[in-house]
């Protein structure tokens, strides 16, 4: 609805334009911009704090390491388990709080080595060390029942499941059970710690990690977009985004869609050097969280989270639907997003192992790239996003049928080339099971 | 949610209590700031000093009376802040009156805000009530119906006030003299 002022100004001042009256949701985006945008000076001093206690801890780590495992590397932190692909380390690891937390009992001892955390997750990593020969026998014994050792269990504030990252065992070489974890939180500030417990220590021992989130950006979209194809249609349908929270860890976005088609937000994050990237080159191709679906509308919360830390002081704006979302607040404008990497779907065939195939070639066309193919050595290579790419038709990627090669887009392709990957089902009706059609590619 | 469960929520550090506040007073505070700046603001200006006492609100929220509601809080800091603004931004001269629309810059700013002070000033010059009918309404959007009742108008009578005031503005705006 126009503003009173705008239609008084419209109708008295003959140069028009815009009348000075404030845009509500501008206020809000500066308001966001300043609370969320910019650390304040009480968390700049506890990043310094933190990087320098990083260092402390490193080199504790790797003097107990050497002296403890005779010259084993320092224990990974979350960097090294959720952000490997981060480019400024140094930027990284001041975002991680490697101050360890322990609980202890007669039989085990637990330590979260590392943590990080935004508004939307924490991660960590953490280690049981059973203290004797009758304690890391019961350990191992536990961790073989299942595939998913479940000696670990929490409390306290978070929602949804675990992220595709994380990894549960025993050390082989040192009898350690590690652990890498993310856990979706509620919002601030209803997820001030979390609990942990290893079902192997005493009854009612819990570990308890205080949470720190590190700022993050609140960008208020509100617009609606196509999603391109989604699993359940072609076309996908549009999607409306609420709320999306950017740190420089992930990113969540709330959003609703037709329940019947159920298309997924087509993000991209705009540089301030001109670039553009899509939320998979980000490693944001997973997503945990929670979605309902009431009626016709299909509601999800999601997390994507990167591979790598971003550094938000580089990042201009978040396009969606056309539109450049700046995150120092300012007033979105117009983005041409013609030409950028949008979803797509292919049709393939599951092979006898379960391995899903699509052909080489369709891949190469919906991605606008040439594949090579050097009928001698019977080897296909493509160039995308700065990687090559090579498979032969005796890979275990790679299948040749019908005189064309086939790669696997589970593994191969979602490794390599950096794209996320949704698998679609048919539904056979006489049989009453499903079998896997196709797949649609986010690049 | 009203205005003194507003100011409540706001001293236990409610972020969504500091959303409502937003929406709910930015008429408000955005008027404030006019009437220090005596209207000359263009509406970039206005949004970044209305965000401002906000964020002053946010980060100053316990010294805030929630019995007193949130008005005479804000409108002390919107015109403290208007006026240290008015400090450090110094009045561009005034342009001709027949000024076009230049493309999107520093000029054009300039331009809405001299456009911006005029409007003020004719609205500040209209006879009671309908000077502060305009200004209830137009600036503050107030409902309708509460201003006519408190300046003892009907609401068909208030409807007429502002079309006809309309008239007398865009008469003054357009250079060609008040007519009565």
């Amino acid at each position: 609805m126009k503003k009173r002022l705008q239609k008084l100004w419209d109708e008295t001042v003959p140069q028009g334009g815009a009348a000075p009256c404030p845009d509500v949701n501008a206020v809000l985006r500066r308001v966001d911009a300043a609370l969320d945008g910019t650390p304040r000076k009480s968390q700049r001093r506890r990043i310094v704090r933190r990087a320098v206690l990083l260092v402390a801890a490193l080199l504790l780590l790797t003097v107990f390491s050497i002296a403890a495992n005779g010259g084993e590397p320092p224990l990974r932190n979350v960097i090294d388990a959720f952000f490997w692909n981060s480019s400024d380390r140094e930027l990284a690891s001041s975002m991680v709080d490697a101050n360890p937390v322990t609980v202890s009992d007669d039989q085990y001892t637990m330590t979260v080595t590392s943590s990080a955390a935004d508004k939307n997750k924490v991660y960590l990593t953490l280690n049981v060390v059973p203290k004797n020969e009758a304690a890391k026998t019961r350990l191992q014994d536990e961790c073989q029942k299942g595939e998913a050792p479940s000696i670990l269990s929490f409390r306290t504030y978070f929602l949804g499941d675990s992220s595709g990252s994380e990894f549960s065992g025993i050390n082989p070489e040192t009898g350690i059970f590690e652990s890498e974890i993310s856990r979706q939180l509620l919002p601030w500030p209803f997820s001030r710690s979390i609990s942990i417990r290893c079902s192997l220590m005493e009854e009612g021992l819990w570990l308890k990690l205080p949470v720190h989130p590190i700022s993050s950006v609140r960008l208020r979209i509100n617009a609606t977009a196509p999603s391109g194809p989604s699993t359940q249609s072609e076309s996908g349908g549009p999607v409306t985004i609420q709320r999306l929270v950017l740190s420089p860890m992930s990113v969540f976005v709330q959003y609703t869609a037709s329940a019947d088609e159920m298309g997924e937000p087509v993000l991209y994050f705009l540089w301030k050097d001109g670039t553009v990237n899509t939320l998979s080159e980000l490693g944001g191709r997973m997503y945990s969280g929670s979605a309902t679906i009431s009626g016709t509308e299909f509601t999800a919360k999601y997390t994507y989270t990167f591979d790598g830390i971003q550094d938000l002081t580089r990042m201009e704006a978040v396009i969606y639907g056309g539109m450049a979302y700046p995150l120092d607040g300012g007033e979105p404008y117009a983005y041409d997003t013609s030409g950028l990497p949008f979803p797509f779907r292919l049709s393939g065939i599951e092979d006898e192992s379960g391995e899903f195939f699509v052909p080489l070639s369709q891949l190469c066309q919906e991605l606008g790239i040439s594949e090579n193919w050097d009928a001698e050595s019977g080897t296909a290579s493509i160039t995308y996003r700065g990687r090559t790419c090579r498979c032969t038709a005796e890979d275990e990627q790679a299948r040749l049928w019908n005189g064309e090669l086939w790669v696997s887009s589970n593994t191969w392709v979602y490794a390599n080339l950096r794209f996320g990957t949704r698998p679609v089902w048919e539904r056979d009706s006489a049989e009453g099971s499903s079998k896997l059609v196709g797949m649609v590619f986010i690049p | 949610m009203n205005e003194y469960k507003i100011a409540e929520k706001l001293r236990r550090g409610n972020r969504s209590a500091l959303e409502a506040a937003v929406r709910q007073l930015t008429p408000y505070v955005s008027t404030v700031i006019f009437r220090t700046l005596s209207g000359r603001a263009c509406r970039e200006d206005v949004e970044e000093l209305t965000a401002d006492v906000f964020l002053t609100l946010w980060n100053r929220a316990g010294e805030v009376d929630p019995r007193k509601g949130l008005r005479p809080w804000l409108s002390v800091v919107a015109r403290n802040k208007a006026i240290d603004w008015q400090r450090t931004h110094h009045p561009c001269e005034p342009l001709p009156e027949d000024a076009a629309d230049p493309s999107e810059g520093p000029e054009q700013r300039a331009v809405r805000r001299d456009w911006s002070a005029r409007l003020w000033e004719a609205v500040d010059g209209l006879p009671e009530p309908d000077r502060s009918l305009f200004f209830r309404y137009y600036y503050e959007e107030e409902p309708l119906g509460e201003i006519a009742k408190a300046l003892g108008l009907s609401q068909s009578a208030a409807k007429q006030k502002l079309f006809r005031g309309r008239k007398r503005l865009k008469t003054i705006l357009s250079g060609g003299g008040e007519t009565v």
